[in-house]
């Protein structure tokens, strides 16, 4: 991703409505819940770029 | 502990609700409510009920405050076998429990488990902590991450660092001994998000967890050379991942986002895990969202499916299916209402009412289903 910044591409900000379209969010909350969930069915973690502790399922 | 807790919940929502009225005379407040009630419900019967609730709001052009509270309600299903037979092992639900004498088995054990996180935000900076309460489990964990854009915006760099702390305190259990523990996170991670043209976004990122302590289930007991032996796990596991997403926006106002994942750790478990999802726009104020999620794993040094010799595998032994070689599958639809334009309501303006779907199952015959459905409004 840094070599790509890099290489000079740049997209105006008034090229950017469709970036900012809810259907092209990320989903941050609920990437949290779902990790929460797959962390107690799963042996991985990670992905959506945070932590946490605790958790009821086990 | 308890007092205290509901001091902290209540000077927070306090802020949350009287700021603005301070706020209000000098710049125009945003606030956002959010709620959602989550229920996972696997193959063996266990049910988790989940609510979230959310409330965010600027305390002045720079500061914004958000406050987080779950409620998980965990009903895991009565034995129907006598404790410690081998009908009884807890061989594939994760979802351990205690047995305190010898009637409890044969009701459904109930755990409540309560979570807050309060996060204030300045300009790129972000500080959070976070609480979380059950009847052996009181976890904290402190957050600081920062974010930063470059080149117009076009790139935005961000890391942050955690620790938690965890104290494990095991009900009495028949079975096993509880002994109290402790466990401590250590987190890091950088994620660069690139913008690369008008209508594609690339986003990757690799996170480290260094976790010390108690990593087994206190209540599960392993079948060892014809014996019944306590779980046990190494106590010190470094775990990284690293992860790409690519979000494309498609001009019959849809989008497809395709995201890959490694992890690995050093009790030998790695996994790969694809995904994608599909959103469309089907009329102007509904979405429908299409996913499907892939994930294998080879299993960690220890695990084997059954123990033949006395000691484990150098003196460890797991229950745990989590460790095992599998894959898993993820599917599901989601439909988002999006009520803009459809009133002159504010309120409306950037609201949003979501229900999902999705079924999870994996090679070891573990199924479940989870529904989900919420609503965002902002103000």
């Amino acid at each position: 991703v840094l070599l790509v910044g890099a290489l000079g591409c740049s997209v105006k900000p008034y090229q950017r409505e469709h970036l900012a379209d809810s259907i092209m969010m990320a989903e941050a909350e609920a990437e949290m819940r779902e990790q929460k969930w797959l962390e107690a069915r799963e042996g991985s973690t990670g992905g959506a770029g945070g932590a946490g502790g605790g958790c009821a399922c086990r | 502990m308890h007092i205290r807790k509901e001091l902290v919940v209540a000077a927070l929502a306090s802020t949350w609700m009287l700021w603005p009225a301070v706020a209000d005379a000098q710049f125009g407040v945003e606030r956002n409510l959010g709620y959602t009630f989550h229920l996972f419900s696997d193959v063996d019967g266990v049910d988790v009920y989940s609510h979230h609730a959310s409330a965010g709001v600027d305390m002045s052009r720079n500061v914004s405050l958000l406050l987080r509270w779950t409620h998980d309600t965990v009903v895991i299903p009565a034995l129907d076998a006598p404790p410690g037979s081998q009908d009884a092992v807890d061989a594939i639900t994760t979802a351990s429990r205690p047995i305190s004498n010898a009637g409890d088995p044969y009701e459904d054990f109930v755990k409540v488990r309560d979570e807050v996180q309060g996060t204030l935000s300045f300009k790129g900076a972000r500080a959070s902590y976070y609480v979380s309460t059950e009847s052996d489990w009181f976890a904290q964990m402190v957050t600081v991450a920062y974010n930063h854009g470059f080149m117009q915006d076009n790139l935005t760099l961000s890391g942050g660092v955690s620790y938690g702390w965890d104290d494990i305190t095991p009900v009495v259990d028949i079975r096993t001994s509880n002994v109290p523990d402790y466990q401590t996170t250590r987190h890091a991670n950088f994620v660069a998000t690139q913008v690369l043209t008008p209508i594609t976004v690339l986003r990757a990122g690799v996170e480290y967890n260094q976790i010390e302590g108690l990593q087994h289930d206190p209540y599960r007991n392993v079948y060892v050379d014809g014996g019944n032996v306590s779980e046990s796990h190494p106590r010190d596991r470094d775990r990284y991942d690293v992860f790409v997403r690519l979000s494309q926006y498609l001009y019959n106002r849809s989008s497809i986002k395709v995201d890959y994942r490694y992890y690995g750790d050093d009790w030998g478990i790695s996994s790969h895990t694809i995904g994608g999802k599909l959103h469309q726009y089907v009329t102007d104020n509904v979405v429908v969202r299409y996913r499907y999620r892939y994930y294998s794993q080879v299993p960690a040094f220890f695990w084997r499916d059954e123990y033949e010799f006395a000691g484990g595998v150098d003196g460890l032994q797991t229950g745990d299916y989590r460790l095992g070689d599998y894959g898993a599958h993820l599917f599901g639809g989601q439909v988002m209402w999006l009520p803009q334009g459809l009133a002159d309501i504010s309120v409306l303006e950037r609201a949003n009412l979501v229900f999902s779907y999705e079924h999870y199952f994996n090679s070891n015959n573990f199924s479940a289903n989870v529904f989900e459905t919420g609503l965002q409004v902002s103000f």
